[in-house]
């Protein structure tokens, strides 16, 4: 029986394996017919090297990134969401400025109320200068929930839930002129971290600078994030009175640093300029000195120092600790650092900070160790002219390590090396910190700001990516008229030495700091839970209206209009008002599939809203011009898209 | 003859009780599994949309298939207007009565009924649920956006209509009834055997 099939069966199955064998080879050779690597690479005249970048960047169809990058967006203030390695912008999210494609203050109520609370001095901003974005985090690491973003021009920050990558709120600072030093978070985001940059007099309206010394103030808000509702809780948050300094960069401590912040300062000379006067102007006076201040500050302590009473004075409706109460309760000292620092980065493991001095070569490496002895050993008895103790220098260096010309910012791996931005060379320093050692340097394309690594400022570094977030591009692209885009940098860090990967234009603002997680700690919604959901509540609105109940009423002379919206028509497609009318849309998407989002534009009346699956949005304007509206979907949901449209009637008064 | 008569009034051996047992064991969950998947492909659905009908209802992404339905002008899918939902989970429940019946008292005539009574059932559901795609498929309203010609998607198999290719297959819950259906000829033709031995020659060698 085994004879008889072994002889019926060898041939076939010899036949098939030779047939399968051919096909194999036929489809390796016939998949590279003509498009040969390298001879595409020759005609290209592209190197092995720029071949392996390609390789280590490009993601093919429907295959996601492992990073996502969250990238200020300078000047158009908003946030970008960059793919990496393969550096595809994602979306631009609207944050601080009116964004149509999403609806963002453009006639959606909520969103023009998100605006609204970032309205400073009875003024509606409409741009801002995003710097730094922070993403929240638990026990020191990124946990992909919200994002946090500052507006330097005008002093506010903006709240982010990651579960649908929309602003939900502003809070401002009015004790500020403008911020720098934030957004940044403590560990277990307890609280957003925002110095201020150029002081403003603090507890008067107005001052002139010539009383600079006495009036003008520092300040550093602590933002009190409350998780449950995904907003900052004003009342809870407080602000510390700091001298007129000007303040940078922060971080939080963490690990045996937990609780405490580390907030750097330049123009400790407290310059006041006046170049056309013949004084020095502000960039010599301010870089005067070789030494500037970095602050500490317990911000654990604080926080309870401030809910004890008498300890605060309200100042524009804010609760802020005065100087003499930081000074007399132990909140805060001081520690020289090197000439108009940029960045201070602490450590993954809390046990350092590093501070790089623009005007110095060195990164400066102090120890928590000793900075707490020099605390609890009670100091040396020295102050600043306001009373503030200053730790001695000496007495809490670890190390000093040269980096090269201009070193700004600092981020780190998983290997224990530490990379630091050299803004005047335009390179990248790659350096040990135990014990600290230069290792190699990379040159990048120009002028280098910021740096991101992949969560490159938690307790868990994960290496591999460096963005090198560069101010100049001058020579990097094709030529676009003299305002050039910025250039974001990403580079090979696994690679020795490392390697230049991939230069990404940055077309719109000035970004400053990014921050990059792993993809896989995201989880936003695909579709929002629900028909009938606000973005705002982060829940179903109650009388949303749902397939059935669309409906016209009018109360007086507001008309109320319920209104949905599925492929590929409004219900109801007229709304009839007479001229003075006020109108107020509310409209829902009533779909649940994926990427079915409409979108609802008003010819003149300025209004353009994007409702998302399941989305609910209010609309409200005056009917105030007389005639024949179309109004119609905005985003091209279907086959019929064109033909999802309708009409606002405006009858004439009278 | 005298063969047939003396069958059907013969007694299942133990080794038929439980190929019944097992197959009521198969039935039993049908009544709460998908007993058939209608899966809709198109470029702009890589992950398909499918209905999922169940012994009781239709369930799945009922709501998205509806809309698309609207521009062809296809009437909505309620699954309140199948008379059959109400029906079908107690004539599941019926045929496992019967098979445990079967089963405990080892007559064969209990089992061959019952077993009639499930094939019928099926064919009959079979027959329903082609007529009711027939009906969807062709009664299309004239005021739809979208002129289709009418189409008549089958009960097994794929169905092309517009960017859509439509396919109909049983899911968990019908392979499950498919197999307690299969148990029907085994038990039978192990039975036949039993009594009357094999008629197939041996194999050689």
């Amino acid at each position: 029986m085994f004879k008889q099939l072994s002889a019926r069966w060898v041939i076939p199955v010899v036949a098939f394996g030779l047939f399968f064998g051919l096909a194999l080879a036929s489809c390796s050779e016939g998949g590279t017919a003509g498009m040969d690597v390298s001879e595409v690479a020759r005609e290209r005249h592209l190197s092995e090297q720029d071949v392996l970048a390609a390789v280590k960047t490009y993601q093919p169809t429907g295959r996601f990134d492992p990073y996502v990058l969250f990238a200020s967006g300078g000047h158009s203030g908003q946030v970008l969401v960059i793919g990496v390695p393969s550096m595809r912008l994602l979306k631009v999210i609207a944050v601080f400025t009116p964004e149509p494609w999403q609806g963002y203050g453009v006639g959606a109520v909520e969103t023009q109320d998100v605006l609204d609370e970032g309205r400073m001095a009875d003024h509606d901003l409409t741009w801002g200068d995003t710097h730094h974005p922070a993403l929240s985090e638990s026990e020191g690491d990124y946990d992909g929930q919200y994002l946090f973003i500052n507006d330097k021009a005008n002093p506010r920050i903006a709240v982010i839930d990651l579960r649908d990558f929309e602003t939900k709120q502003i809070v401002t600072d009015p004790n500020m002129g403008t911020n720098h030093g934030g957004t940044f978070v403590t560990p277990n985001t307890e609280y957003v971290i925002e110095a201020a940059q150029y002081s403003i007099p603090l507890w008067e309206e107005y001052a002139d600078v010539d009383r600079y010394e006495e009036s003008y103030r520092g300040l550093v808000t602590f933002w009190k994030f409350d998780r449950a509702s995904g907003r900052i809780d004003h009342d809870a948050s407080f602000s510390m009175e700091l001298p007129p300094y000007w303040h940078d960069l922060s971080d939080a401590g963490k690990g045996p640093s937990f609780g405490w912040a580390f907030v750097n300062s330049f123009n400790t000379e407290m310059a006041t300029g006046g170049f056309e006067d013949g004084n020095p102007p502000f960039e010599a006076g301010a870089s005067a000195n070789d030494m500037d201040y970095m602050h500490i500050i317990n911000w654990q302590k604080a926080a309870r120092v401030a809910g004890e009473a008498g300890k605060t004075r309200m100042s524009r409706g804010m609760r802020v600790i005065p100087l003499a109460v930081s000074i007399e309760e132990g909140l805060l000292y001081l520690t020289p650092e090197p000439k108009s620092p940029h960045g201070v980065d602490v450590t993954p493991d809390g046990t350092r900070m590093v501070v790089s001095g623009k005007l110095d070569p060195h990164a400066t490496i102090y120890s928590w160790e000793k900075i707490r002895s020099a605390i609890d050993s009670g100091g040396s008895g020295e102050t600043d002219s306001y009373g503030i103790p200053i730790l001695p220098f000496d007495d809490v260096l670890e190390a000093q390590v040269e980096l090269g010309l201009g070193p700004l910012h600092t981020q780190f791996d998983d290997k224990g090396n530490a990379y630091t931005s050299i803004f005047l060379e335009s390179k990248v320093a790659k350096w040990r910190l135990d014990p600290p050692e230069l290792l190699e340097k990379i040159d990048v394309h120009y002028n280098v700001g910021h740096l991101a690594m992949a969560e490159g400022d938690t307790r868990t570094p994960d290496g591999k990516y460096l963005i090198a977030m560069d101010k100049w591009s001058i020579d990097r692209f094709q030529p676009v008229g003299p305002l050039l885009p910025q250039n974001f940098q990403l580079i090979d860090v696994d690679e020795s030495p490392m390697q230049l990967l991939y230069d990404m234009p940055i077309g719109i603002g000035e970004p400053h700091y990014a921050q990059m997680i792993k993809a896989d700690k995201l989880e936003p919604f695909q579709v929002y839970p629900g028909v009938g959901y606000s973005p705002h509540l982060m829940a179903l609105k109650e009388g949303a209206p749902v397939s059935g109940t669309e409906r016209i009423e009018r109360v007086g002379n507001t008309v109320h209009v319920y209104m949905t919206a599925m492929r590929s028509h409004f219900k109801p497609e007229y709304i009839r008002v007479n001229q003075g009318d006020e109108v107020v849309l509310h409209v829902t998407n009533i779909e649940q599939a994926h990427d079915a989002t409409h979108g609802l534009g008003i010819s003149k009346y300025n209004v353009n809203v994007s409702i998302e699956p399941g989305e609910t949005q209010e609309i409200r304007f005056t009917a105030d011009q007389a005639g024949v509206f179309p109004f119609y979907c905005t985003e091209f949901c279907s086959a019929l898209h064109l033909e999802m449209a309708g009409y606002l009637l405006v009858k004439p008064a009278g | 003859m005298g063969r047939v008569t003396s069958f059907f009034q013969g007694e299942l051996s133990s080794v038929s009780r439980v190929m019944i047992v097992i197959a009521t064991l198969t039935l039993l969950p049908s009544i709460f599994l998908p007993t058939w998947n209608i899966t809709l492909h198109a470029p702009q659905y890589p992950e398909g949309l499918t209905l999922v009908i169940y012994p009781h209802t239709v369930g799945g992404q009922l709501d998205e298939v509806n809309l698309l339905n609207h521009y062809i002008g296809m009437r909505e899918i309620t699954p309140n207007e199948f008379p059959e939902f109400r029906l079908i989970p107690f004539f599941i429940l019926r045929f496992f009565a019967f098979a445990v019946l079967a089963a405990l008292v080892a007559r064969i005539p209990i089992a061959a009924i019952g077993y009639l009574d499930f094939v019928m059932f099926g064919v009959v559901m079979l027959y329903t649920f082609q007529h009711w795609l027939t009906e969807f498929g062709t009664q299309l309203s004239p005021a739809a956006p979208i002129d289709l010609a009418p189409f008549v998607p089958r009960f097994i198999g794929t169905t092309h209509v517009a960017q859509f290719s439509v396919s109909s297959m049983p899911a968990a819950g019908g392979i499950l009834m498919g197999i307690a259906g299969l148990m029907g000829p085994v038990v039978l033709i192990y039975e036949w055997r039993r009594r009357f031995g094999s008629r197939t020659p041996a194999p050689s060698t």
